[in-house]
């Protein structure tokens, strides 16, 4: 985790001046979306190596309940994003004091069944979530391209600064000491569970302020958002930037969202490129390019791997 | 419920959390569904489907196991093999909806059932039951009264003691995502039939193996059974006194529970 890391991000403002700016924005803004979603995904599981496989449930509830306060209520722009902070913040921590208590797996396996119960529950509600078709309506941040695109790209940024400065902060050393020796933070006086349940939270309060973004960028919300597509490439991005390094699944994600209009393939395709690249990765293991998921604990004993 | 106890099979044996589990519920149910519609007969183009199925969970468990790469670099893996399974079903198969051309023999009501019970009951539905409490009894029989099983016992409780009295773990690792690669193809065969095919078919059967799993506890197979029908009766209850629309919830609900009560389930022990 480096700091001029972030720099390539400054570049994006440049995007708007090329000509095929106007047909992409859209992917575009999109792609930053996903890239905050990724981010805010890898503060917890790059950090302390518990991978919640259910982020777009954070993403699609951030989403819905700024639609709904924006087209039920008629709420402004700045109070649907705080209501859905709040909102994400308080499931975060609904779901992470149960969860995170215990060791191994089950945070993963639960975490992926939290999307469908909030499909199943626009199906069962479709009068007050929209159903199948979704919310639309929804008040819109800005009406030109360029005005969604440097908004979107505005709050990338600052919450990718932030995820950041959490990261290189003392409370992200101590999730990162997390990832490598539970017992050894325990050891030294610290409650492991209240730095993880931090660390879910922050990942969930960052996760939902993507998906208000969303609604309020393009002016509707869907079921689609909790799809497993969704949550699962998250992980596979994350994976593919760079486990713990903030903006290398920033970027990742932001390219792969691009890789069906660049290649002039279908998002299929483009998924099974992306997956066949990562499995790669994660078999030959290019540690000088990436180090793509911290080494077992024996070897980062043999070699001490700077961060 | 075979799905979880595939699933767990594979985490009490080896460690080895497979998400792709799922994915090859859906590929096996289409593979069958394409043999049978270039008849080659019904089971001959079941037994090439699962032969696939197994196959591929033990490639996956090849290149992904956590003793090699890490937990967490595996459970990542199997993530990704899973996106790749269903790019690929999607690929070939299109996003549209494929229903299961039954046979004659499967397709009707069991007469016999109705006339003494009268309780009309899908042939394909008896089959399922029948032949997953037959596998059942085999993984029962496989574990507890075979020498194989015993080095299952032996390797859950403790790895590095169970090799040191000679458990070769490697092979038993491929022997169990075998198992476990089996467990689902069959589970496959046997569900899907009665449904339609879509490319993230899987998913549902697979999170519902999850809840089951969680409510049972991991790595405890007496649980999982007992969850999986505890877990089932109350879906069925649900959806026929409640609402069909919430018995989706069920295992999820139940799932949710136990975590918050009885965080290692019912029979769990985590290390």
């Amino acid at each position: 985790m480096k700091w001029y890391t972030l720099f390539p991000a400054l570049t994006l403002f440049a995007l708007p001046m090329f000509p095929f700016f106007d047909i992409y924005s859209s992917t575009l803004d999109l792609a930053l979306l996903f890239g905050v979603l990724t981010a805010s995904w890898d503060v917890l599981a790059g950090f302390t190596n518990y991978f919640n496989l259910g982020q777009a449930f954070m993403f699609g509830l951030g989403a819905y309940t700024s639609a709904l306060l924006s087209v039920d209520w008629g709420a402004t722009i700045p109070e649907t994003m705080a209501a859905s902070t709040l909102v994400s913040a308080i499931m975060g921590l609904l779901i992470g004091i149960p969860s995170l208590r215990i060791k191994g797996p089950y945070f993963s396996i639960f975490t992926l069944s939290l999307p469908l119960l909030f499909e199943q529950l626009t199906f069962i509600f479709p009068n007050q979530l929209g159903g199948e078709r979704g919310i639309f309506g929804v008040h819109k941040l800005s009406h030109s391209l360029i005005g969604s695109y440097y908004a979107t790209l505005v709050f990338a940024l600052a919450s990718l600064l932030v995820l950041y400065v959490i990261g290189a902060s003392g409370t992200g050393l101590i999730l990162k000491a997390l990832g490598e020796d539970e017992d050894a933070v325990r050891a030294n006086g610290l409650n492991p569970t209240t730095y993880k349940i931090f660390g879910f939270v922050i990942s969930s309060v960052f996760a939902g302020l993507s998906g208000s973004v969303y609604a309020n960028v393009f002016g509707f919300v869907e079921p689609m958002l909790f799809s497993y597509s969704v949550s699962l490439s998250v992980v596979v991005m994350g994976v593919l930037g760079g486990l713990g390094t903030i903006a290398g699944p920033f970027y990742a994600a932001f390219l792969v969202e691009l890789l069906p209009p660049a290649l002039g393939v279908g998002q299929t395709e483009a998924t099974i490129i992306m997956t066949i690249v990562v499995m790669i990765l994660l078999i030959r293991n290019p540690s000088r390019l990436h180090r793509i998921i911290r080494t077992e604990k024996v070897k980062v004993e043999a070699h001490p791997t700077k961060r | 419920m075979m799905l979880g106890i595939g699933f767990n099979f594979m985490y009490t044996t080896s460690q080895f959390l497979n998400f792709a589990y799922g994915s090859i519920y859906t590929l096996v149910a289409y593979l069958a569904y394409y043999f049978l519609r270039i008849s080659i007969g019904v089971w001959f183009s079941y037994l090439l489907a699962m032969t696939i199925g197994v196959l591929l969970s033990i490639l996956i468990y090849h290149f992904a196991q956590p003793q090699r790469i890490g937990s967490l670099r595996s459970a990542a893996f199997t993530i990704a093999s899973a996106l790749l399974i269903e790019g690929i079903v999607e690929e070939f198969f299109g996003e549209n909806y494929y229903s299961f051309p039954l046979k004659s023999y499967l397709a009707g009501y069991n007469r016999i059932l109705y006339h003494t019970i009268g309780v009309p009951v899908q042939n394909q539905t008896l089959l399922a039951a029948s032949l997953s409490s037959a596998t059942l009894l085999g993984v029962w029989f496989l574990l507890y009264r075979t020498k194989l099983g015993y080095g299952f016992r032996a390797l859950a409780l403790d790895e590095s003691q169970a090799e040191l009295v000679g458990v070769n773990a490697k092979l038993m690792g491929f022997i169990s995502a075998a198992v476990g690669g089996s467990l689902v193809s069959e589970a496959s065969l046997l569900l899907s039939p009665s449904g339609v095919l879509y490319p993230d078919m899987g998913w549902v059967p697979l999170i519902e193996a999850f809840g089951v799993v969680i409510v049972g506890g991991l790595g405890s197979l007496r649980g999982t059974v007992i969850a999986a029908l505890g877990v089932s009766l109350v879906y069925e209850v649900v959806f026929y006194l409640v609402s069909p629309v919430y018995s989706a919830l069920v295992p999820l609900a139940l799932a949710a529970l136990t975590i918050a009560l009885r965080p290692n389930g019912l029979y769990g022990r985590l290390k």
